[in-house]
């Protein structure tokens, strides 16, 4: 007699955490959309000079006949008009548009590797100041302590005086973004190393890590499968929240007067421009914080829903 | 329309401003000023609001050098000489002294002598003593470093040992006994090393506002605080940054002052300082303050107050003497067809736009502007894209070492913070680059741009070809404009001002000549060959000859724009309605 055939039991497949999160994330329509601003940010950041083109426009080209002096560009909103969507800056006549794009390559690249070298630097040393503790510990935070009381734009304003032309092998712009970047992401690593530090002080004394250790695993088989799975949560989610941040602090900058040389633009540069015509014509103060906006909250909301998605708590 | 907007506004203002007067109110017309005195009254009384975005380097006239701080101190300074109350004018006068200077021993020996009847605020008489100490301790002493130091470089022989590290305040002053002899208190004598036929136009700086010297004491630092008052204002209260209250003086002596210099109208000038641009516009705009003390509208506001009729009889636009230029490095183009390439390609008229149209002046072909006395505007090269291109072409053959993968190549210097200049060089940019000069713009800060910009070594090393800057001269003549400019005397090693690094045996000849001179006509004669020799040698780009467009409330009399206020409104001749 046959038996009859025993129904093949529903195989149930475990759901990685990253799984688990990307499914979170995809359920959040806000960060969803944040996401794929984001996205679209970066490519209309890395073809600008592709996209201006299609439009028929680039960022240095004078045209002083669709403007007048006192009076602003011929025409309302700036001058805007088919050949240019966004019209014209103030007096050299520039195309708006085309200031934009190349402008988000520069912020853009400021915002990302400012974010990137002080969260690189703070997750390493708060790793390292959390799990080795002791002496080393107290070292590093104490720095960390130094760092954060320095004034950093008295810094950056001294550090564009000193370095004003060539080193380091850069020179004019290049010179000028490395040392935003360096100043903006030098001087942030303390608050991401005692975020990370907190945490590993935590997960240092759960069972998963001491069975680790009782297997005889070594410190850095512990950091990297044991403690930094762990962390990525805090870590993404403080990278997210802190690029907008880095954006406000390069406009920041510019209107200070240590941002690039004209005619090279950047949102902050085209900010500080509008500022002298905010009364006549807010359009030109509008279009790049509209910018700056619609970045910011992109990156926000996909760092809330990370966050939540992250969260094992959460549902 | 235009007519509703205006009687909206005065009905609203007139709600707001309590003075009578005020915005709202139609002023005596639109850029009137320099050229006739407005609202004309010998009416006294009232306080005059005066407000400034910027603060004093100084209270004390012997140490500060602005043109808006020297026009509001010669209130309560009185200068051995001083330029007349007219409208649009140059001429100087004798204030303290009773006429301009004798010359004698060929330009060497100059003779004052004071007026009867002069004091100070607290009564005592003025005396010739008073005079030689307001300027020995304002040159040589610790006070020396903001102020100008004509007297130092006129008087004493340059880097002579016994007067370079010379402190009046600690080492006394004998050593001057034989260059200013003041042996009869109504005179005074001047022994210089060398002529300088200017020596009228120097007295006219406040360092020879008188001090006495038994209340100066502390080194100068207490009379830096409060100085003492010898015209027809004195200082009611300072707080420095904040607010600096002028009272008439009771002590002022009219009978000493003939050619009234310092009528003193209106009962007190109050000055709010440190206030921010926007929001001093605003004050100006709404008849709460009734001038700057010197600086112009933001360029923001010029389309508000253009537009609007009652606003626009209110302001005046009038050249402040000033140039905005381009210097061309000497040194590292080396070559005249290269600068004369430079000189025809830079497209003046976009530069202009950038430095606020027809309202931010006029196009300048030469450097000396014709506010200063024998000056004539010329242009040596116009604007040429081909003259600029075969230039360039011929440059290449005769110098192909200033060109690097085939491109003239270097960089534009220009301000900080100084948006209406960058702009300027961008356009400067993109005009050299249609004539195929490679340029890049470059930013410095304006406190140390001369550390760059005045800097040979610097300038070389880093390709610093063309420099922006505004030159305005402090008095108005031919040395005033173009010493520091384009002569030997502006380069030094670190920091000098001649950006253009020019030192021509002919123009160095001609300025010495022009200060021999004891004749007014040919010295202005030896100017304007030099103005003339420096386009020759395509060395500076003159931009523009400056307008700054001010506003004036209705309500102030005796309104005129003149040399008195450094270009800027009068401030010492005004009353109020």
């Amino acid at each position: 007699m046959r038996r009859a055939p025993v129904p093949a039991s529903k195989r149930i497949r475990s759901r990685s955490t990253a799984a688990t999160v990307w499914r979170k994330l995809k359920a959040d329509r806000a960060a969803v959309f944040g996401g794929y601003t984001i996205v679209l940010l970066i490519l209309l950041a890395v073809f600008a000079p592709v996209v201006s083109g299609l439009f028929g426009v680039d960022p240095t080209t004078l045209h002083p006949a669709l403007t007048d002096v006192t009076f602003g560009p011929h025409g309302s909103f700036g001058g805007m008009s088919w050949a240019h969507p966004l019209g014209v800056d103030q007096r050299l006549g520039r195309d708006v548009l085309a200031r934009l794009l190349y402008g988000s390559r520069v912020s853009l690249l400021i915002a990302f590797g400012a974010t990137v070298l002080s969260v690189g630097l703070g997750a390493g040393l708060g790793v390292l100041s959390g799990y080795l503790g002791g002496r080393v510990d107290t070292v590093v935070m104490r720095i960390g302590d130094v760092f954060l009381a320095f004034p950093l734009l008295l810094f950056a304003l001294g550090l564009t005086g000193a370095l004003s032309d060539e080193a380091f092998g850069l020179s004019g712009n290049g010179l000028r973004i490395a040392i935003m970047i360096f100043v903006m992401g030098f001087f942030n690593w303390p608050y991401i190393a005692r975020i990370v530090r907190a945490e590993v002080l935590s997960l240092r004394e759960r069972e998963f890590v001491d069975a680790a250790r009782a297997l005889g695993a070594g410190t850095r088989w512990v950091v990297w499968r044991e403690l930094m799975p762990n962390l990525m949560a805090p870590i993404l989610v403080y990278a997210t929240l802190l690029i907008p941040a880095n954006i406000i602090f390069e406009a920041g900058l510019s209107a200070l007067g240590i941002g690039l040389d004209p005619p090279a633009a950047s949102w902050g540069q085209m900010m500080t421009d509008a500022i002298a015509t905010v009364y006549t014509d807010p359009a030109y103060l509008i279009v790049p914080g509209m910018a700056v906006f619609i970045t910011v909250l992109a990156f926000n909301l996909f760092g809330d829903g990370l966050r939540d998605a992250l969260d094992p708590t959460a549902q | 329309m235009a007519a509703a907007a205006a009687i909206a506004l005065a009905a609203t203002a007139c709600g707001s401003s309590s003075g009578g007067g005020g915005a709202g109110a139609m002023g005596p017309g639109f850029d009137l000023a320099s050229k006739q005195i407005l609202n004309p009254s010998t009416k006294t009384g009232g306080t005059i609001n005066l407000v400034t975005s910027q603060t004093f380097d100084s209270i004390d006239p012997g140490v500060t050098y602005s043109a808006p701080t020297w026009n509001l101190y010669r209130t309560f300074a009185r200068t051995m000489m001083a330029y007349q109350h007219t409208p649009g004018g140059n001429q100087i006068v004798g204030d303290l002294a009773a006429g301009p200077g004798v010359q004698s021993n060929g330009g060497k020996t100059w003779t004052y002598t004071l007026r009867e009847g002069a004091t100070f605020e607290d009564g005592k008489n003025i005396t010739s003593a008073d005079v030689r100490w307001a300027i020995e301790r304002s040159n040589w002493s610790s006070l020396i470093g903001n102020g100008p130091t004509y007297f130092r470089s006129i008087l004493t022989p340059p880097n002579d040992p016994k007067f370079k590290n010379l402190d009046v305040y600690k080492d006394g002053d004998k050593a001057f006994d034989n260059i200013i002899v003041t042996t009869d208190p109504k005179k005074i004598v001047f022994n210089l090393p060398q002529a300088f036929g200017e020596f009228d136009l120097v007295m006219t700086e406040p360092q020879t506002a008188p001090v006495e010297k038994d209340k100066d004491t502390a080194a100068g630092d207490a009379y830096s605080k409060r100085p003492i008052s010898t015209g027809a204002y004195k200082i009611a209260t300072y707080s420095p940054g904040k607010e600096l209250k002028l009272v008439r003086n009771d002590a002022y002596n009219q009978n000493s002052d003939p050619d009234k210099m310092h009528v003193a109208l209106a009962d007190a000038i109050d000055v709010q300082l440190g206030v921010d641009s926007a929001e001093r516009d605003q004050r100006l705009l709404t008849g709460e303050a009734d001038a700057d003390i010197g600086s112009a509208l933001t360029v923001a506001n010029h389309a508000k107050v253009l537009q609007d009729p009652v606003l626009k009889s209110q302001i005046d636009d009038a050249p402040d003497n000033s140039i905005a230029y381009a210097s061309i490095n000497t040194q590292l183009i080396s070559n005249l067809d290269c600068r004369q390439a430079i000189e025809y390609g830079v497209d003046k008229g976009t530069v202009l736009n950038q430095l606020g149209g027809q309202w931010g002046g006029e196009i300048a072909g030469n450097l000396l502007p014709k506010g200063i006395p024998g000056a004539a505007e010329f242009s040596t090269y116009d604007y040429s894209l081909p003259k600029a291109q075969a230039s360039l072409a011929k440059c290449k053959t005769e110098a192909p070492a200033l060109f690097t993968d085939g491109k003239l190549s270097f960089k534009i210097a220009a301000q900080v913070n100084a948006p209406d200049m960058q702009n300027a060089a961008t356009a400067i940019q993109s005009s050299l680059a249609a004539v195929g000069i490679d340029t890049e713009v470059k930013l410095y800060p304006f406190g140390q741009y001369a550390q760059y910009c005045g800097n040979q070594e610097y300038a070389r090393a880093h390709k610093l070809g063309m420099c922006l800057a505004n030159w305005l001269p402090d008095w108005l003549s031919g040395y005033g404009m173009l010493d520091q400019l384009v002569t030997k005397n502006g380069i030094s090693a670190t920091s000098g001002q001649n950006y253009a690094f020019l030192d021509d045996p002919i123009i160095n000849d001609l300025e010495k000549q022009a200060l021999a001179s004891t004749e007014a006509t040919t010295q202005q004669q030896d100017w304007v060959k030099i103005d003339h020799r420096v386009m020759d040698l395509a060395a500076m780009v003159p931009l523009t000859h400056r307008h700054i467009m001010r506003f004036r409330s209705a309500r102030l009399t005796n309104v005129m724009i003149n040399q008195a206020g450094s270009g800027g409104y009068d401030l010492s001749v005004l009353g109020l309605k």
